[in-house]
């Protein structure tokens, strides 16, 4: 039991100074951290509090070592839906962008020509 | 912004009353393109010529061959989209354009020549003398034969009655995008314009938000180049996506209300 507790500590405590670090260095938004820090600090909760894990396992009937699993597994699965809503979001921001991009173009083109029609020079 | 030599030569012998009554509108012909450098002058040609008044909006949607400056030699105004962002988001590109310019009226027409652009005139005039908010040209409206291959005909009945069901009223050309639209309904899809398969899509859409709609009989040609999306062998599955969407788009949220 403790040889599981210290390898489930350390990696909860390894994520949690990645996350932090890339925060610090800005590689990485506070908005898209929150998920990782939450699943960081609930593993180093169940390697320091190993019998919480243990009524959980008893209570639904379950190894030990697969509820540590099925929990990694639903916030893996969170992080990644949250992933999908972020690029969705992007992609359609990049449409409008894209969007608007192609109209000012248009209208930068006909003001260039205007202007080469009123100064007189070839463009 | 159109050329006006045609105009001008229009305005000095209007040729029927109904062209007359025409003018009145500010139009825009919305040409979505993807590499349709072969068939996109003809289209823009046929179109000046039957109707001199209208504006035309080429949107290139990011191609690789010369239909953007094919559509700018022909007069047309070009929108060029930086990368193919697809045929809704196309679409909607123009239908902001339209709204932002002040356009009464704005008629989308396909680029690969399989409408008639002599025809947008029959779309307009349903639009402005029957209160309705889009005209669809349908190509199936009277029992006349067209060439399409089995699966074809077999999605165009299935999504023509699921879609006449949703909108309560007969529909049957649901794919078709020969449309023309008014003031109200060119804001609602610069707002929001269905990305995935737009043509059956908005319909659902602008059904829900308060729309109405009318369809009118057109005559539409094979296509005569590039190629088109939808390959015979991927009809079916085709299909079963338009119809996931279609429900999917049951259950959305309505983004614009009709006033």
């Amino acid at each position: 039991m403790l040889k599981i507790q210290i390898i489930i500590g350390t990696v909860s405590i390894l994520l949690l100074v990645t996350v932090f670090e890339l925060i610090r260095r800005g590689r990485l938004k506070e908005e898209y951290s929150l998920l990782w820090l939450l699943s960081g600090v609930v593993i180093l909760i169940f390697s320091i509090f190993p019998n919480l894990l243990l009524i959980i396992s008893q209570a639904l009937g379950m190894f030990y070592l697969t509820v540590l699993f099925v929990i990694s597994f639903l916030f893996l699965l969170l992080i990644v839906l949250h992933f999908s809503t972020v690029i969705s979001r992007l992609s359609e921001r990049n449409k409008e962008l894209t969007q608007e991009l192609s109209i000012l173009g248009f209208k930068f083109k006909e003001l260039d020509k205007r202007f080469h029609e009123l100064t007189g020079e070839s463009q | 912004m159109q050329d006006t030599k045609l105009k001008k030569e229009y305005l000095k012998e209007p040729k029927d009353f109904f062209d007359a009554r025409f003018s009145q509108y500010k139009i825009l012909v919305i040409i979505p393109a993807y590499n349709e450098a072969e068939t996109i002058g003809r289209v823009i040609e046929k179109t000046q010529q039957s109707l001199p008044f209208t504006d035309i909006l080429v949107v290139n949607d990011g191609s690789s061959d010369s239909t953007s400056a094919i559509s700018r030699q022909k007069g047309a105004m070009v929108l060029d989209l930086s990368y193919n962002l697809g045929i809704g988001a196309a679409m909607q590109t123009g239908y902001k354009f339209a709204y932002r310019m002040g356009y009464d009226i704005a008629v989308q027409c396909d680029a690969d020549g399989q409408h008639h652009p002599a025809q947008i005139k029959k779309l307009v005039d349903t639009l402005t003398n029957d209160g309705v908010d889009m005209v669809l040209g349908s190509r199936y409206l009277r029992k006349k034969r067209f060439r399409s291959d089995v699966f074809r005909k077999l999605g165009v009945l299935m999504f023509s009655r699921v879609l006449s069901v949703i909108v309560r009223q007969r529909l049957t050309d649901t794919t078709s995008g020969f449309r023309a639209v008014n003031r109200e309904l060119i804001k609602s899809f610069s707002t929001f314009y269905p990305s995935d398969y737009p043509e059956p899509e908005a319909l659902v859409l602008l059904h829900r938000e308060g729309f109405t709609m009318k369809e009118v009989s057109v005559n539409m040609s094979s296509r005569k180049g590039g190629n088109s999306s939808i390959t015979w062998w991927r009809s079916i599955y085709y299909m079963a996506k338009v119809l996931l969407a279609i429900f999917i788009d049951l259950c959305k949220k309505i983004p614009y209300k009709k006033n």
